[in-house]
C-alpha cells in the first residue's frame, strides 16, 4: 500500500489543532535538592487570544460531580391532568420552575423536562452546594398557589369540634368564602422591609414584608374585595395555608384612592424572600414532589477530578511502556498514535460539547484499552506474517487487512453496548456511554489509519526485504486506487465491493510470488 | 469443569449474602459529612438516637462519613443535619443524596431491561456478520455462545459483589450496572477476536475435523487476548490506585470482569460452541432411530 501523504498531512494538522484545544492544565511541582520546580503547564489562553466566547467553546464542560453542584428530580402530580394536556402542563411547570431558578441568579443552571413513560419530571441542575441550596431546593417544591377569602356573612360555628382536629380547610371551608383573585393577578410581589405602622406582633426578627402588587384588573378586583369587606379581616391563603389575615379599614377607598398593593408582614428575611420569589414565578400548574436530589460539593469534585487526570495520565504511561516493550519500533509508533488520540477526542469532547463527568472519565479511559487492543490485535498480525516468511511491507499489509475484520466487530459490539446503554441508562449511565462511543469511533480512525500512515513512513524506508519484489509492488500498488482503498476499508461493512477489493489485493500478491 | 465451578460458587454467594443494592435501587437517603474530631460510629449513633429516624448504617471512608437512612423528606433531612451540627460543630457536609423508592424501583428496571436488550443486541448482531461461516457451525451458534460467556462474566462478577458487599459493604449502584455492561461489551469484543479466527480458520482449512480448527484459532489468539488484557489492566489499574475514591468499585468490578471476559473469551465460548456439535449428532441420530422404529 502506498503511503497517503495527503493523509499524514491531515494527521498532522488534526493533531495541532487537538493538542493546542486541549492541554491539559498540569500543575507540575518537584523538588530535587534545592532545585523547585513549581508551574503550572497550560495551553494557549483563548481569551486572551480570541475573546471569551471563543474561550467558552474551548473549555470543557464538566458535570456536576466533578464541579460541584446540585441534581434535583422533581416528580410532576398529573393525576388531575388530562392525558392530552400532560405534555404541555410538564412545561408550562417547567417555566414556572425555570423562573424560580432564574430569580436565584445563578448562571450555569439547567431545567429541563423528562418524560419517562408514565412519569413527568423535571430535573434541575444547579451549581452550588451548601444550605442555600437547600433552601432554593425547597423554594422550587412549593406550588404557590395564592387565594383571597372574605369572611361569611354567617359563618359556620366550630366550637363544637375539639380544637386539634380542626384543620385549616375546615376553618376556610366554614367561615370563608374564596374570592376569585389569584396569583394570576398579581403584578409582582417584593419583599421590603417593614413599612407602616408596626403592631405588637411585630418581633426583631419578623422586620420584612411581602408587598403584593396587583395587575390593574387584579387591582380592580381587590379594591372590589376590599370595600365590600370594610372593617373585616380578609384571609391571604398561599398553599391552602393563611399567612396573613389584615384587616380592612373601615374607611378603605374613601379616602385615599384605589390600592393596588396589599402588604403581608411579618415575615423573617428568608420567607420574604422566599414568598416573593414564589410569588414572582406563579403558581405551579402541577404540583411537584422532590423525588431524587445529588448534591456534591465543589472541593470534593474538584479532587475527584485531579485524581482522574493524574491516574489517566499515568495509565497512559504504562500502556506506552508496555507496548515499546513488547512491539519495539511498532510499540512505540502505537503509542504515538495512542497520544494522538488522546488528544483528539479530548478536543472533540471540547467541542461538540460533551458534559464529562466521573464516569464519562472511566469511559474514556476504557476507550483508551480499546484502542490499544486494535493495534495489538495488528501487530500479533504482523508478526504472525513475519514468522511465515513474509516482508515487513507484505507483513504490514497483510496485518492491516486481516486484522481489520476482528477490529470492526469487535468495536462495532461496543459501540451497539453503548447505543443501549445511552437509551436506556439514566444521566449518570449515558454520558459513560457517549464518551465510551466516541472513543471507540475515534479508536478505529486513529489505532487504523493514523498508526499505518506512521508505519508506512518508517517502515518503508527501513525495509531491506528482497528489492524487487518491492519495485515490483510499488508498481502495482500504484495502479490501485489510492484514497479508496482506505476508505473502504474504514467503511468496508458499508459496501460488499470491499471484499472483492480485497480478494484482488490477495491475488496480486500471489502473482508477484510466482514470479 | 473450573467454570461450572465458579458460575455455581457465585450463585450460592449471591444466595447467601444477598446482593447489597445502593440507595440508586432500593432507594433512600445518604448524608455524608466530614466529622469534626473523627469520632466512632457508635459515637455517632447514639449522639443522633433522638431523631425518629433510624440511621440503616454509617460507612466511613477516609475523613467521610456516609449516614444512610430511608428516604427523607428534606425538612426530616435538615432536622437530622440540625443535629449533626449541634453534635458535631464545624463539620462540613461533603454531598447529600436523597433517591426516593419509586425513582430506585424505576431504575432497576430500566438496568435489567438494557442488560437484556444489550444481549439479545449481541446476538442478532454476531448471527448476521457470522453468516458466512461453513458447517458444521451454524451462525446463530456464535452468537448464543457469546452471551452465554459474557451472562458467566455478569453472575461471577456479581458473585464476587456478593462476596465483597457483605465483607467489605460494596455496593449494587447505577455505576456498577454501568460497568457490568461495560464488561459485557468487552468480553463480546474479546469472544468476537477469537471467533473470528475461527470463522477464517473454518473458512481456510474446511471443517476438517472442527475441534482441531478452534483449538489452533485458540492458541493463535492466546498471545493477543492476554496483551489486550495486560494493557486495558494496566490503565484500570492505574485508575483504581490513584484515581478518586468514588470510582474504586466501579473499577473493582470493571477489573474482574476483565479477567473474567478474557476467561471466558478463552475457555467458555468456544468450549460451548464445540458442545453444540455432539448434541447435533445425538439429536439427528434419535431421529434416524424414530425412522426406522416407524419402518418397522
Amino acid at each position: 500500500m502506498k503511503l497517503n501523504r495527503f493523509l499524514l498531512w491531515f494527521i498532522i494538522f488534526v493533531t495541532a489543532g487537538a493538542t493546542l484545544l486541549s492541554f491539559p492544565t498540569v500543575p507540575v511541582k518537584f523538588q530535587i535538592g534545592n532545585f523547585v520546580f513549581d508551574r503550572t503547564i497550560k495551553g494557549p489562553n483563548f481569551q486572551d487570544l480570541f475573546g471569551s466566547n471563543v474561550q467558552k467553546l474551548v473549555d470543557i464542560k464538566l458535570g456536576l460531580d466533578l464541579q460541584g453542584g446540585t441534581f434535583i428530580s422533581l416528580k410532576a402530580d398529573m393525576s388531575n391532568v388530562a392525558d392530552a394536556d400532560k405534555t404541555a402542563k410538564l412545561e408550562a411547570t417547567r417555566k414556572v420552575i425555570e423562573s424560580r431558578v432564574n430569580q436565584f441568579g445563578l448562571s450555569e443552571t439547567n431545567i429541563y423536562g423528562s418524560i419517562n413513560g408514565s412519569e413527568y419530571k423535571i430535573n434541575v441542575e444547579l451549581p452550588g452546594s451548601g444550605k442555600d441550596i437547600d433552601n432554593e431546593i425547597k423554594i422550587l417544591q412549593e406550588t404557590a398557589k395564592l387565594e383571597f377569602y372574605s369572611q361569611k356573612a354567617q359563618p359556620e360555628d366550630l366550637s363544637g369540634i375539639p380544637q386539634n382536629q380542626i384543620t385549616t380547610a375546615m376553618v376556610l371551608q366554614a367561615q370563608w368564602d374564596k374570592s376569585s383573585i389569584t396569583g394570576a393577578d398579581l403584578k409582582t410581589a417584593n419583599a421590603q422591609a417593614l413599612s407602616g405602622q408596626t403592631t405588637s406582633t411585630v418581633t426583631a426578627t419578623n422586620q420584612q414584608e411581602v408587598a403584593l402588587v396587583f395587575t390593574t384588573e387584579g387591582a380592580g378586583k381587590f379594591n372590589a374585595l376590599a370595600t365590600a369587606n370594610r372593617g373585616k379581616p380578609i384571609a391571604i391563603v398561599l398553599d391552602g395555608n393563611i399567612i396573613s389575615s389584615p384587616r380592612v379599614a373601615d374607611d378603605f377607598g374613601l379616602t385615599s384612592g384605589a390600592s393596588d398593593t396589599v402588604v403581608i408582614n411579618g415575615l423573617t428575611q428568608t420567607e420574604a424572600d422566599n414568598l416573593a420569589i414564589q410569588l414572582r414565578g406563579g403558581a405551579l400548574p402541577t404540583p411537584v414532589e422532590l423525588i431524587e436530589q445529588k448534591t456534591i460539593e465543589a472541593t470534593l469534585g474538584k479532587d475527584a477530578l485531579n485524581k482522574s487526570i493524574v491516574a489517566g495520565l499515568v495509565g497512559i504511561l504504562l500502556v506506552i511502556c508496555f507496548m515499546i516493550f513488547l512491539y519495539k519500533v511498532e510499540g512505540l509508533i502505537a503509542s504515538v498514535a495512542l497520544v494522538i488520540y488522546t488528544l483528539i477526542t479530548l478536543s472533540l469532547y471540547k467541542l461538540i460539547p460533551i458534559t464529562l463527568t466521573l464516569p464519562g472519565i472511566a469511559g474514556f479511559i476504557l476507550s483508551v484499552g480499546i484502542a490499544v487492543d486494535a493495534n495489538v490485535l495488528i501487530f500479533e498480525r504482523m508478526n504472525e506474517e513475519i514468522r511465515r516468511g513474509k516482508s515487513k511491507t507484505q507483513a504490514l499489509k497483510l496485518g492491516f487487512e486481516r486484522a481489520w475484520t476482528s477490529i470492526r466487530d469487535s468495536n462495532l459490539s461496543t459501540l451497539i453496548t453503548c447505543t443501549i446503554l445511552y437509551f436506556f441508562g439514566a444521566v449518570v449511565v449515558k454520558s459513560f456511554a457517549i464518551n465510551l462511543a466516541i472513543g471507540v469511533l475515534i479508536s478505529l480512525f486513529t489505532a487504523v489509519s493514523v498508526t499505518r500512515q506512521l508505519l508506512l513512513v518508517t517502515v518503508l524506508k527501513k525495509d531491506n526485504s528482497v528489492p524487487p519484489v518491492k519495485k515490483e509492488e510499488k508498481k502495482s500498488t500504484e495502479k490501485l486506487p489510492k484514497t479508496k482503498f482506505k476508505f473502504s476499508n474504514l467503511f468496508g461493512f458499508l459496501k460488499r465491493k470491499n471484499k472483492k477489493e480485497v480478494k484482488k489485493n490477495k491475488t496480486n500478491l500471489w502473482n508477484y510470488k510466482r514470479k | 469443569m473450573i467454570t461450572l465451578a465458579l458460575v455455581t460458587l457465585a450463585i450460592v454467594a449471591i444466595g447467601i449474602w444477598g446482593l447489597k443494592l445502593g440507595i440508586d435501587f432500593s432507594g433512600g437517603t445518604i448524608i455524608e459529612y466530614n466529622l469534626v474530631g473523627k469520632p466512632e460510629t457508635k459515637d455517632v449513633e447514639t449522639k443522633l438516637q433522638g431523631t425518629d429516624k433510624k440511621i440503616a448504617k454509617i460507612i466511613v471512608a477516609g475523613d467521610t462519613y456516609s449516614l444512610y437512612f430511608e428516604p427523607l423528606k428534606d425538612t426530616e433531612r435538615d432536622a437530622i443535619e440540625a443535629q449533626i451540627i449541634k453534635a458535631y460543630p464545624s463539620s462540613k457536609r461533603v454531598a447529600v443524596e436523597t433517591i426516593s423508592s419509586s425513582v430506585g424501583v424505576d431504575q432497576s428496571k430500566s438496568a435489567l431491561l438494557s442488560i437484556l436488550f444489550a444481549s439479545i443486541g449481541i446476538i442478532i448482531f454476531l448471527t448476521i456478520s457470522f453468516k458466512k461461516v461453513t458447517a458444521p457451525f451454524k451462525s446463530w451458534e456464535f452468537g448464543v455462545s457469546a452471551v452465554l460467556a459474557l451472562l458467566h462474566d455478569a453472575i461471577i462478577v456479581l458473585g464476587a459483589f456478593a462476596i465483597l458487599g457483605h465483607y467489605f459493604g460494596a455496593e449494587i449502584d447505577l455505576l456498577f450496572i454501568t460497568a457490568i455492561l461495560t464488561v459485557i461489551g468487552f468480553s463480546v469484543h474479546d469472544t468476537i477476536v477469537v471467533f473470528d479466527r475461527i470463522r477464517e480458520n473454518v473458512i481456510k482449512y474446511g471443517s476438517l475435523d472442527y475441534k482441531t480448527v478452534v483449538n489452533n484459532s485458540l492458541v493463535e489468539t492466546l498471545a493477543r487476548s492476554i496483551n489486550l488484557t495486560v494493557t486495558t489492566l494496566l490503565v484500570l489499574l492505574a485508575l483504581f490506585v490513584l484515581g478518586p475514591e468514588s470510582l474504586r468499585w466501579f473499577l473493582a468490578a470493571l477489573i474482574i470482569g476483565m479477567f473474567s471476559g478474557t476467561y471466558s473469551s478463552i475457555f467458555v465460548a468456544s468450549q460451548i460452541l464445540i458442545l453444540f456439535q455432539p448434541i447435533k449428532e445425538k439429536l439427528k441420530t434419535l431421529k434416524i432411530f424414530k425412522g426406522k422404529k416407524k419402518e418397522k
